[in-house]
């Protein structure tokens, strides 16, 4: 249990939500019109980020 | 039991073994659970059968955890360069659809175990547990995936019907609370939600799903310009769209269509000059001169008009699926 102690892969995850979220939010009010082209590098990047701070919490 | 200090190794077990300690050898260098190697290597077997080349290839070539040599080790190169030559040959051969699923079905498939994995170990689940403990943990995963695979459904839906911006603010706002969370220590599982929550609004940001049209198979035939509507839209389905009856008249008639998911097929007048202007979030477009799938699809055909001669001209949005303009006689 890692209660009391700051969770890196937590905090990660969390600005990759808000990441991805804010440029969902982005091109659902049409501010930008994001393809596949940018959301996938975006979601892998993510998924990396998460990844990558899991690991180095080990 | 290896030292902590030792450098990992990937080895066969030979305290965790069912046939040749492959998955539990696999299990104890990833840290995950020999069983879901061993359904893993069975699930190959019937999408191909990849597992089974794999399989044997690690057997071949991976020594046991108590230091006996690999069997190719103590073979010649020549019989390890052919062994290795024909597994390879064997897996490469299993690599055709539908026997195997390759492009965007992989990627999911790879998301789902990733989840899964993910939900099991956020459960407590390590390797070495007993085996009634494992299956009671692995049918929580089961419910816990079935249940947010289908909140994803969900929430995907709501997105493209319009509620795509408020889902992102949830996502953002989810966003913050797992920074809070993590900051303050609290449980990993949380993230499972927000990426219920992410998952499905980029992937329907991205394709620009819109299902706000309805669900059905609507036809229409416009008789004249006049009965022309502005827009053609359709959330779900086969929409057809037949202007073959109509008389263009001098300059640019322009026929917008949108579809969200599903097929958008337009037969244009006979003789028309059409340019066609589409965009396809993934799948199909089938014009006269233009064949293209794949995604992110903007596809421009011009048409060969002269000056004062009548111009259709067909602006598309696909989400996800097929446009298919129907021109059998080309611009006069």
């Amino acid at each position: 249990m890692r209660r009391g102690h700051a969770d890196r892969t937590l905090i990660a995850a969390g600005l990759a939500a808000i990441a991805l979220g804010g440029l969902s939010l982005l091109d659902r009010t049409d501010v930008i019109d994001i393809g596949f082209d940018y959301m996938l590098p975006a979601i892998f990047a993510a998924v990396g980020l998460v990844l990558l701070a899991a690991g180095l919490s080990q | 039991m290896p030292e902590l200090d030792a450098p990992r190794r990937l080895t066969r077990s030979t305290s965790d073994k069912w046939i040749g300690g492959v998955a539990g050898g696999l299990g104890q260098y990833m840290g995950v659970d020999a069983t879901l190697w061993r359904v893993g290597f069975g699930v190959s077997i019937l999408f191909g059968g990849v597992g089974i080349p794999v399989y044997l290839g690690l057997l071949a070539f991976l020594p046991t955890d108590d230091g006996e040599r690999a069997w190719a080790a103590g073979r010649s190169r020549i019989t390890t360069i052919v062994l290795a030559g024909l597994l390879v040959l064997l897996a490469l051969t299993t690599f055709s659809p539908p026997s195997f699923l390759l492009g965007p079905g992989l990627f999911g498939v790879a998301a789902v175990s990733a989840l899964g994995i993910g939900l099991y170990r956020a459960f407590g689940g390590e390797r070495g547990d007993d085996p009634a403990r494992m299956i009671a943990r692995a049918t929580l995963v089961l419910i816990v995936l079935v249940a947010a695979l289908g909140a994803a459904t969900g929430i995907g839906l709501i997105a493209a019907l319009g509620g795509g911006p408020a889902i992102a603010g949830l996502s953002i706002f989810g966003g913050f609370a797992l920074i809070g969370a993590g900051l303050l220590g609290g449980p990993r599982w949380l993230i499972v939600p927000v990426i219920v929550l992410v998952m499905p609004l980029a992937v329907v940001s991205a394709a620009d799903l819109d299902l706000t049209g309805g669900v059905g198979e609507p036809r229409y035939r416009p008789a004249s310009v006049s009965e022309l509507r502005p827009e053609y839209r359709l959330g779900l389905g086969q929409m057809d769209v037949d202007l073959r009856r109509l008389t263009l008249p001098a300059g640019v008639t322009e026929v917008k269509v949108r579809v969200g998911v599903g097929e958008a097929v337009v037969h244009v007048p006979d003789g028309a000059c059409v340019t066609t202007t589409a965009h396809v979030g993934v799948g199909a477009v089938d014009a006269p001169d233009r064949v293209a799938e794949g995604r992110d699809l903007d596809v421009e055909v011009p048409a060969a008009t002269r000056p004062g001669q009548p111009e259709l001209v067909i602006r598309a949005d696909i989400g996800v699926g097929h446009l298919q303009i129907d021109h059998f006689e080309p611009c006069a």
